[in-house]
């Protein structure tokens, strides 16, 4: 029999070898394989018997250097109602005089601490200096692990950068709410950040009051991209009036305002793209050159709308999207708009504005389609945009791709790609995965970002139908960041929240809260842009 | 009263293997799952069983082996309620009567530490007697550290199988 391929990672899991990303992976594996449980079983058993030696053969005396309080609970099988709580170890420590900590004047460490010799606030210093850990001397921990002080020297170990340490300590923090708030601090410290999201949220739950937590929380956010959650954490703790933590909090509310007024900027260039479309000015060579992705969509809709001089004026923008993109597609469907004469195309104009702006029926968009179809080629380029527009891309996809094929831009190719799988294979059908990925595979100019999405979450959508949420998560991640990179708000949206049902099934329920809070605090007036 | 005496048992237990039971539950859980509920489980499982570890078994090793049990019992769980309601159902303590590290003593695996190669001795020596991490043993040989972790497998699957080859033999 082949040998099972992880029973090096198990004994790396139990030997403490193994980083803690790969750690998840490592246990779902070995709660289903018999092989690995083995050697799990022979290595826990070869060290219990080696390390008899030579301490547990003497009995009693070395065990009693631990000194903190050790409470053992035992929930009685025949006396199941009678809690029986009992303590194993003697208190030596609990009355012993706190170990005073001289601390920096700076902290390292941008998460907060529960313990109390750590809850003055300190100013955040690592950018100032090149000292990326604080100095506390060795002794002082020692004396901060003789006397049993867990909070204080896991918040020290922290500080002082020994992060392998740390985390062994954070084995022996009790499960409460500070317990949760510290292990949260150490996974902000170690990028951990899902873990800290998690840690953070569950000391909430226990103590909604805990600023150390709330903190904590804020940072995890803030890092996962969640500005919004991030923002009304540390609003709240402004609110709290902590002398130095209220004016950090304040500083970092005003960091994320910044943050989220460019995207209140991306908005607006939305705003006027649309207006340029339903016939209001263009919008501007810079409005080009900063949203080149979302850009684009809104230019092939201006041109399909555009009299003869308007064509005109929107050919620079054309050039400049090009320039900015290292394309030349753009320029050339200005052309196509130019030779086709106004006459033929004036007709058309209102009802294609329809289909874009989303009020027109199907069948009105099937019914422009069909008197496109007719008055020949001087239309193709909008039979072409109501057909995608109109989302009857799969229903006409030979038609589309009769237009489109001449033009050689990928921009179309890839549309005409997404709506052959979507035609080819129906719902259920394993063979969309691939021809997903290969799709997604030719999507590498930032140019297509949108396609790109498109095609990302349809493969996360049809991996979630198929029950197979965990694999979905990387794509459906892609699509977020694509809509993201376009500034394309309301896909954005319908990204995310898939993103976040991803996560709640797959019972990463922290993660998925705390997206759906974002998706809540967004502003849920802007429709964003129309999909492409 | 019988709930005394399981308090005095358990007490016995903690006081001998109180520090070793939950360095094991750490390693063990890491930060996935609570060391503290692990040892408590593993004292309860062990004090109600009757005749839980067998007069002249090796204590520790016994008590390790529930934990281990336990541990994996808490994964299937975990896992089971994530995909289908398949009920699981290890045993926390081992049935197999004549289980090979039963009554193993230190001697026991050091006498047969002489029939492993050089290369694992030494690194299975380093990690379990002397308590280097894969990295100080990485640095201190001068090799990978996953040749560290592949040595040490190595070594702990050959010495399972020269220990349970001697208790069959003898």
């Amino acid at each position: 029999m082949a040998e099972c391929e992880h029973l090096a990672r198990t004994t790396a899991y139990f030997d403490g070898a193994l980083p803690e990303a790969e750690q998840p992976a490592a246990l779902e594996h070995l709660a289903g394989c018999a092989e690995c449980q083995a050697v799990l079983g022979d290595a826990v058993v070869l060290d219990a018997v080696a390390s008899s030696t030579p301490r547990a053969a003497a009995t009693v005396a070395p065990v009693a250097s631990r000194a903190w309080l050790r409470t053992v609970a035992l929930v009685g099988g025949l006396a199941a109602a009678a809690a029986v709580a009992y303590v194993v170890w003697p208190r030596h420590g609990a009355e012993a005089p706190q170990v005073a900590l001289e601390l920096p004047r700076e902290r390292a460490v941008e998460a907060r601490f529960t313990g109390e010799q750590f809850a003055k606030h300190r100013p955040y210093g690592v950018l100032r200096g090149d000292r990326v850990v604080e100095s506390i001397p060795l002794t002082t921990l020692a004396q901060l692990e003789k006397r049993g002080d867990r909070r204080e020297l896991f918040a020290a170990l922290v500080a002082t950068g020994d992060l392998a340490r740390a985390k062994q300590v954070a084995g022996e923090l009790p499960h409460d709410a500070q317990g949760e708030s510290d292990r949260a601090a150490l996974a902000v410290a170690t990028h951990d950040l899902e873990a800290a999201l998690d840690h953070a949220s569950r000391a909430l739950e226990l103590d909604p009051a805990l600023a150390a937590a709330r903190w904590n929380l804020g940072l995890a956010a803030r890092e996962l991209g969640l500005p919004r959650v991030s923002r009304a954490a540390f609003a709240q703790i402004a609110t709290l009036q902590e002398p130095g933590w209220a004016t950090e909090a304040s500083a970092q509310v005003a960091k994320l305002d910044r943050e989220l007024a460019t995207a209140a900027e991306r908005a607006a260039f939305h705003d006027r793209a649309r207006a340029m479309v339903a016939g209001g000015p263009p919008i501007t060579a810079d409005d080009v050159t900063r949203f080149p992705a979302a850009a684009r969509v809104y230019l092939l809709d201006a041109l399909r709308v555009a009299s003869g001089d308007g064509v005109k004026a929107l050919r620079p923008l054309a050039e400049a999207l090009d320039a900015a993109t290292g394309t030349t597609t753009i320029t050339a469907a200005a052309d196509r708009a130019a030779a086709g004469a106004p006459r033929v195309r004036a007709p058309f104009v209102d009802r294609y504005r329809a289909v874009v702006a989303g009020t027109a029926t199907p069948d009105e968009a099937e019914r422009l389609v069909a008197e496109l179809r007719a008055a020949g080629r001087a239309v193709d380029d909008v039979r072409a945009g109501a057909i995608l527009r109109g989302d009857l891309a799969t229903k006409h996809l030979d038609e589309l791709r009769a237009i489109v094929a001449p033009w050689g831009d990928p921009w179309f190719d890839l549309a005409v790609e997404r709506a052959r799988i979507a035609a080819t294979f129906p719902p259920g059908n394993a063979g969309a995965e691939a021809a997903l990925t290969a799709a997604l595979a030719s999507c590498d100019n930032p140019a297509w970002t949108l396609r790109c999405g498109e095609l990302a979450q349809d493969l996360a959508q049809r991996l979630v139908a198929a029950g197979r949420a965990a694999d979905a998560e990387s794509p459906a991640t892609r699509a977020v960041a694509a809509y993201d990179l376009a500034g394309s708000r309301a896909q954005v949206k319908a990204a995310r929240s898939l993103l976040a049902d991803i996560h709640r099934a797959t019972g990463r329920t922290a993660l998925a809260r705390a997206e759906l809070d974002e998706l809540a605090l967004a502003d849920p007036d802007h429709s964003g842009p129309p999909s492409p | 009263m019988e709930e005394a005496r399981f308090r005095r048992r358990a007490d016995v237990l903690l006081r001998e293997h109180g520090d070793y039971l939950h360095g094991l539950a750490r390693r063990l859980c890491r930060t996935h799952f609570d060391p503290d509920d692990l040892v408590q489980d593993v004292l309860e499982k062990t004090v109600r069983a009757p005749d839980a570890i067998p007069p002249g078994a090796n204590e520790r090793a016994w008590l390790s082996r529930v934990m281990h049990n336990l541990f994996i019992d808490r994964l299937r769980r975990k896992q089971a309620r994530r995909e289908d309601p398949i009920t699981v159902d290890v045993p926390a303590v081992p049935k197999d009567e004549h289980a090979w590290w039963e009554s193993l003593t230190v001697g026991d695996i050091r006498a047969k530490l002489a029939q492993l190669s050089e290369e694992q001795r030494a690194t299975f020596e380093l990690f379990a007697f002397e308590g280097k991490s894969y990295d100080e043993i990485a640095a201190q040989l001068g090799i990978a550290k996953a040749t560290v972790g592949t040595r040490i497998l190595r070594a702990r699957t050959r010495l399972r199988e020269l220990l349970t080859k001697e208790r069959l033999d003898g």
